[in-house]
């Protein structure tokens, strides 16, 4: 009896580290090497970019500095602005290439017509056609203007973990490839986000 | 149950009887259809056009736009909501959007003007928006309307303005023309 007992618990106690390490395998989902660890700590860097506050899609205020420690890509957009549903895909290669704990994507609408709830019924349209859209999106609060020059959008700034502004680009623009019958481009997400990581 | 009763005992009174109620109850049917049809608001159906003046707008400029309903009788408010976009570069201004109220000027017509605010747009896209039972919904997918640059407008203003040329060079010949023939005519004399 006290045989089984002691066996039982030295099998428990051999467990428990694995089980550990079953918890963080959701945060090293999608990551190009599974061996590193994680370095990317928020502790290790301090804002310094120029923050600025949004909505998320609960109406809670979100701000830029809130994702220290990450490269963010700021997009946006309007569900009017085709180009700016075509950005989607790319951005969703991102999504897919990269861990979150290394990248954060912040879609912003900038149409003020388009409410929570116009741009819930476009998530779940992307949905339904298989192209689920999983990262933050959300509706101006500060005024973003200087993110999007000329007006124009889909607009994308790209900051460093310290929140600084490293790349900017308007018009669509692709992850790492220029789809056939697209006019010629040197700025690439991929690159840009690989050079900050 | 003793109508039904009787009337099987007085078989020719009760076909009569039952061809009345039939007839009734079919009148009965048709007139709760028609209500239904009549009461229920909502699936009131209309059909639409909209209309853009000029055809093909200058960037930058004045563009009207004219929606027409064959019926409008339950439609409380239009509006249309329009943004610019350039093709060339894939992108649209974000400050372009304009969402605009539509003034009824005749029976089924509803009537804007927009004032269009880049000079580089290539293209603008519409949306129409009704109120119907206090709830509005957006007919018509986004619409796409080419626009015609200021510069290619200019250079057609241009041409327009040379052609009066032509006339006076038709003038001309036939003033000579006439003078020909008095010539011919005098050496004839």
């Amino acid at each position: 009896m006290i045989l089984f007992v002691s066996t039982v618990a030295a099998f428990t106690l051999l467990q428990i580290p694995n089980n550990t390490n079953n918890k963080n395998s959701d945060a090293y989902k999608n990551q190009n090497n599974d061996n590193k660890t994680d370095t990317n700590s928020s502790d290790n860097y301090v804002f310094q970019g120029k923050d600025f506050a949004f909505y998320d899609l609960n109406e809670e205020i979100k701000h830029l500095s809130d994702y220290t420690g990450k490269v963010v890509i700021l997009d946006l957009w309007a569900i009017s602005c085709k180009y700016c549903q075509y950005q989607m895909f790319e951005l969703k290669k991102v999504y897919e290439n990269y861990s979150a704990d290394n990248v954060k994507i912040l879609s912003i609408n900038v149409n003020p017509s388009e409410t929570d709830s116009y741009v819930e019924d476009f998530l779940d349209q992307f949905k339904k056609a298989g192209y689920e859209l999983k990262w933050i999106f959300g509706q101006q609060k500060d005024n973003l203007n200087e993110y999007m020059p000329g007006g124009g959008i889909p607009a994308l700034t790209i900051f460093d973990k310290n929140g600084i502004k490293k790349a900017e680009k308007t018009g669509l623009a692709f992850y790492n490839k220029i789809p056939e019958g697209y006019p010629s481009d040197d700025f690439f997400i991929k690159d840009e986000v690989d050079n900050l990581i | 149950m003793k109508k039904i009763i009787n009337c099987i005992l007085k078989a020719e009174e009760c076909f009569l009887k039952m061809k009345k109620i039939q007839t009734l109850g079919l009148f009965l049917f048709i007139a709760s259809l028609v209500l239904i049809i009549f009461s229920t608001n909502s699936y009131a159906m209309f059909s639409y056009e909209v209309d853009v003046s000029p055809e093909k707008p200058v960037a930058a400029s004045e563009v009207s736009f004219t929606a027409t309903f064959d019926n409008d009788s339950l439609i409380e408010e239009v509006r249309i909501i329009i943004s610019e976009c350039n093709e060339n570069t894939g992108i649209c201004y974000a400050d372009s959007t304009q969402n605009l109220s539509m003034t009824k000027v005749n029976d089924g017509q509803y009537n804007t003007t927009a004032s269009l605010t880049h000079s580089d747009a290539t293209y603008l896209q519409y949306t129409l928006l009704l109120k119907r039972n206090e709830s509005w919904s957006s007919y018509l997918n986004e619409t796409k309307v080419d626009l015609k640059s200021q510069e290619s407008n200019d250079s057609e203003n241009n041409e327009v303005k040379d052609t009066p040329a032509f006339g006076i060079i038709a003038i001309v010949m036939a003033a000579v023309f006439v003078l020909i023939l008095n010539y011919r005519k005098k050496e004839e004399r």
